[in-house]
């Protein structure tokens, strides 16, 4: 499935470390733009000054939540088209329906590997 | 006085003095009883030592397990950059010893972890005891730092990681996506 590789992506998580992670596991996958936050409000602000090809957002973060982040994305007319992956530890089956009626395009659970995240960017970006 | 108050009282306030009196010897003995329990707890030997310790011991779990994931990440993104060439192979030994090294980290920390272990069922043993010896039952919390916490959590689903017999897999997740 053929994907647009040079497609900003935005990560948001407050775990310094997994944004490492992420960031070093989308560079292997050919993706070179990428942002991040540490947040759903500071991800917002980003949002605001640059159009996305993904964002890649942690669930639970302080003082915006990764759902909060979704929910805000989804009611903004210029954003809400933007694909949305949650990659998280909340692992509850009501997180996960709650993610997608809010919108979610696609949900990881942690721990997780390089294989889940390409399945899952190729399921939501693939053309 | 007192003699002749005596010599005036009915069988009726006989019987209630007796029964005053051995009222306030139940209460004497519950409180005797209470003040040992409360002694079992050895709550400032919890607050003064076992608490404090248990901070720290997870702060320094804390910090060895940041440091060595950095380390490691550190040596795993050295060895995605290494050039090809005649110094690959020793500079490949010498990143993945790094990581080797990094991994050590998991011996101390789990024996920093098992003393917190400890030390949380020892709690346990005695706040078991002492709420069976009083008891307790759970008030309503009026701490609004923790009121706040649990209806933020509620309100935005912050359940947390779940136990793995519990928690809904991938698979399960996919299907719910497909």
């Amino acid at each position: 499935m053929a994907l647009d590789l040079s497609m900003p992506i935005l990560v948001v998580d407050d775990y310094q470390t997994m944004v490492r992670i992420i960031r070093n596991l989308l560079k292997q996958l050919g993706f070179e733009e990428v942002d991040d936050a540490s947040d759903g409000t500071a991800a917002l602000a980003r949002m605001k000054g640059r159009k996305y090809g993904l964002v890649i957002s942690d669930w639970n973060m302080e003082p915006m939540t990764g759902y909060e982040l979704l929910r805000h994305v989804r009611a903004d007319e210029g954003l809400r088209t933007t694909p949305f992956i949650m990659v998280t530890a909340e692992s509850k089956t009501e997180n996960v329906i709650a993610a997608k009626k809010a919108g979610v395009n696609n949900y990881i659970v942690k721990p997780f590997n390089a294989a889940t995240l390409k399945s899952k960017i190729e399921a939501v970006c693939g053309s | 006085m007192a003699h002749a108050q005596r010599q005036t009282s009915t069988p009726i306030q006989d019987y209630e003095s007796a029964t005053i009196v051995s009222d306030l010897m139940q209460i004497a003995d519950y409180i005797t009883h209470m003040r040992e329990e409360i002694a079992a707890l050895r709550a400032n030997e919890m607050t003064r030592d076992r608490i404090p310790m248990a901070h720290e011991e997870l702060g320094s779990v804390l910090a060895a397990t940041a440091g060595a994931t950095n380390r490691i990440m550190a040596a795993a993104e050295a060895l995605i950059a290494l050039p090809e060439g005649p110094g690959q192979r020793p500079a490949l030994e010498e990143h993945v010893n790094t990581i080797f090294e990094a991994c050590a980290f998991q011996d101390i920390t789990g024996q920093r972890i098992s003393k917190v272990v400890d030390a949380l069922q020892s709690f346990e043993q005695r706040l078991d005891r002492f709420i069976g010896a009083v008891r307790a039952r759970d008030a309503v919390s009026h701490d609004p730092a923790e009121r706040a916490r649990q209806e933020r959590a509620a309100q935005f689903l912050l359940n947390g990681p779940q136990d793995e017999a519990v928690a809904t897999s991938q698979d399960d997740i996919d299907a719910l996506f497909a």
